[in-house]
């Protein structure tokens, strides 16, 4: 019974390079050679979200170390003092097991510098405890490397260079782009290009067979569709498809999260009608994600992307927009998100953009009008 | 050197304990780590070559030449200015000053004399009051014994200082004139911009060059004559030595890294493979779209395709800007318009913009310019 509570995601994620031979085969092949000799690497492991760079990550450590209690891991609280005279304290919660420990420093916003000089140091400038272990360094795994501050990643810099002798950094990210260089520079990068829809379905396909119920193909190859090659998204949408429907079929829906359609609520409000009336509605639907903690770039990405979507003459629900003003469209959302970060305020941004939507798909509709007129 | 470094680490983690919390039990792990190795005989450890082959001497270091020229007359005649080295990364700016205490002090004083802070290590506006002042006071004689210069300096090293505080550095400036005496300054940074003037102005400064490609191709044939790197041809070290971007320290690392898979010999793809850079084909499939394409959908399902695949898009914008640059079919104004665009998606990429969004936009704007609209 206990079993059957858990997360797909972590019950089926392959924990040692022999059973992860589904998805990224050579990159396997390449971290299993890796990690024998003795010239290991810091790794920086870089590629979309639910792509596998944890499951990866996992895996190197188990064929690091050889020992399955790299996958026993306590979760530790930890506080530090920001400086010697600040009382500011902050905060982070620390993972580890006794070959690694996992942090996610950007958790600590603009402390995060303090966690890495701190933190990282400690562990990095101590020696291996066990040593009958496979290998006589540490590893420090540090998740979201591309959310850490500037100065938290130039403090890595010479950490990295200095401790290598005791400890290897293996660090994942999302955007290699938003990684300071000297930090590239010093690591092995890898890319880990998010599966294939074909992979996804094997995958989904091997998790049904298991789970001991029937996955209708149709169903299988719409939801690697809609989880746009998120292999973790794909596994979950699976898991909750089946929470809700006791038989699945073609026909089944397949619930996005609340959020997502929240969004496309707000872009086919737009479509709908363009007036200032529209546009105090919608802010209280943005106001609405915004506090509920859906970051601003979310918001743009999935507005952006039903704007631009292809779009179907049949389906009048779509919030796509006409071909011709797209790049328009494309141009100011480029421009907004880029102001959005830097300024302060989301809300103005978003808001300011979907006025921006609004003026151009109004324009066109009357210009449209007009040549018919005539 | 290699020594050096251990050492250097096992005290820095020293250091750094009191004020920590967990100060007592950090203590233990180190009892232990004495007790351990002291009973066990250690495994060989393995350096990064970056460290390893770091040169010893002044007169060892790659291309910098006007560099090494004024900085011998110091080693000869023990008269060091305060420093400043400024220059794109892996240039050999740490390489340097530390060749240089070295040759000024030997290995016995180098450890009394030099004190090198990071910005791995605090460096508020505290710190830079006490520890660089605590080090600055102490009294030093000149060792007569020695058989190197050893004058009666000492050197602050504080590298990285681009991600120091304005305010740290403002506290640096009177530091810095009054223990002249006896301490020397040697302020590394990346950006001379992000050093405020007056501390600027009182250090010689020397700008260290992105190395040329003859240089890094030496010292890379060195290292893998001492390691015992095959290569397969002089196409792999050139290779190397254009992906990094005279970056010496990307290419050695690449090197290595690239060694620990293929025992036989090294080819160009292998190198390829792991520096992360964009395969050939995909570089030719973004071209071939953006020259034939019509529509919006086809730029849009291949931007969402590249960033799916996880490539850098900054590598990528930036292959693809090489690619259509080296085409001779098309017109320079095109081109000139096509570096506009690449230039502004990189600057919004680098400030934390949205990657897919950005490379839409670079790429649909490119196939309209391309097609002259």
């Amino acid at each position: 019974m206990h079993s059957e509570q858990r997360l797909w995601v972590e019950k089926y994620r392959p924990l040692c390079i022999e059973d992860a031979q589904q998805i990224h085969r050579e990159t396997y092949k390449m971290l299993g050679k890796l990690a024998q000799s003795d010239d290991f690497p810091h790794i920086l492991f870089y590629g979309p979200s639910g792509a596998g760079k944890r499951t990866l990550t996992k895996c190197l450590l188990q064929e690091l170390y050889k020992t399955n209690s790299v996958h026993k891991i306590k979760s530790e609280h930890k506080e530090f003092k920001a400086s010697a005279t600040s009382s500011t304290i902050v905060e982070c919660v620390v993972f580890s097991s006794n070959f690694h420990i996992e942090v996610t420093p950007s958790d600590a916003d603009n402390q995060d510098r303090v966690i890495v000089q701190k933190l990282i140091k400690e562990v990095a400038g101590s020696q291996q405890l066990d040593t009958k272990a496979q290998k006589s360094f540490k590893v420090v795994v540090i998740h979201e490397l591309d959310n850490l501050t500037r100065e938290a990643q130039a403090a890595l810099r010479r950490t990295m260079e200095t401790y290598m002798p005791y400890c290897r950094i293996i660090a994942n990210c999302e955007s290699l782009s938003k990684v300071i260089q000297p930090l590239r520079s010093r690591c092995l990068q890898v890319r880990v290009p998010a599966p294939s829809g074909q992979e996804i379905t094997r995958v989904l396909d091997q998790i049904s067979r298991t789970e001991g119920f029937d996955l209708p193909s149709q169903l299988a190859f719409s939801i690697s569709n809609y989880s746009r090659r998120n292999l973790r998204r794909a596994i979950m949408m699976l898991q909750t498809a089946k929470l809700k429907n006791e038989k699945l079929s073609d026909k089944t829906y397949i619930p996005a999260p609340e959020y997502e359609t929240y969004t496309r609520d707000i872009a086919k409000m737009v479509v709908q009608e363009q007036s200032p009336k529209q546009l105090r509605q919608i802010r209280t639907k943005l106001y609405e994600l915004l506090t509920k903690g859906i970051t601003s770039d979310m918001i743009f990405q999935i507005l952006a992307r039903e704007f631009l979507k292809k779009s179907q003459s049949n389906d009048k629900n779509s919030a796509a927009l006409p071909e011709i003003i797209k790049p328009e469209v494309l141009k100011f959302a480029v421009m907004f998100e880029h102001r959005c970060k830097e300024g302060s305020k989301a809300i103005f941004h978003l808001e300011a953009f979907l006025a921006r939507v609004m003026a151009i798909f109004k324009g066109y509709q009357i210009r449209a009008m007009g040549q018919k007129q005539y | 050197m290699d020594k050096f470094f251990k050492r250097g680490g096992a005290e820095a983690s020293k250091q750094k304990t009191p004020g920590a919390q967990s100060a007592s039990t950090n203590q233990d792990k180190e009892m232990k780590d004495l007790t351990q190795t002291n009973a066990t005989p250690q495994k060989p450890k393995f350096t990064p070559w970056v460290e390893k082959y770091r040169p010893s001497k002044v007169e060892e270091v790659s291309h910098q030449v006007e560099v090494v020229s004024a900085l011998r007359n110091s080693i000869l005649t023990g008269q060091v200015p305060h420093l400043m080295f400024y220059g794109p990364p892996g240039t050999g700016k740490t390489s340097t000053i530390l060749a240089l205490s070295k040759e000024l002090f030997g290995p016995d004083f180098f450890k009394q004399r030099v004190i090198e802070l990071n910005a791995s290590d605090e460096r508020g506006i505290a710190v830079v009051r006490e520890k660089v002042k605590k080090f600055a006071q102490k009294k030093i004689a000149k060792h007569p014994d020695s058989s190197f210069p050893c004058p009666p300096i000492q050197i602050v090293i504080l590298d990285e200082a681009d991600s120091m505080t304005i305010d740290a550095q403002a506290a640096l400036r009177r530091i810095i004139e009054q223990y002249s005496s006896n301490t020397r300054f040697c302020i590394i940074c990346n950006y001379i911009s992000k050093i405020i003037d007056p501390l600027a102005s009182r250090c010689v400064k020397f700008r260290f060059s992105p190395i040329g490609k003859e240089a890094q191709i030496e010292r890379l044939r060195m290292i893998c004559d001492r390691e015992g790197v095959n290569v397969a041809s002089d196409d792999v070290l050139a290779s190397l030595v254009d992906i990094s971007a005279g970056d010496l320290r990307r290419s050695i690392n690449t090197l290595q890294t690239a060694s620990t898979f293929k025992l036989q010999s090294l080819q160009v793809k292998d190198i390829a493979n792991i520096s992360g850079i964009v395969p050939e084909e995909t570089i030719k499939k973004v071209e071939k779209v953006l020259t034939t394409t019509e529509g919006f959908g086809d730029v849009q399902s291949l931007t969402q395709e590249l960033v799916l695949d996880g490539f850098d898009v900054q590598q990528l914008m930036y292959q693809i800007l090489e690619t259509f640059i080296a085409n001779e079919k098309i017109p320079d104004l095109v081109k000139a318009k096509i570096s506009e665009v690449i230039a502004e998606a990189d600057t919004k990429v680098l400030q934390g913009g949205d990657e897919e969004l950005n490379l839409l936009y670079t790429l649909s704007t490119m196939s309209k310019i391309i097609r002259g609209q």
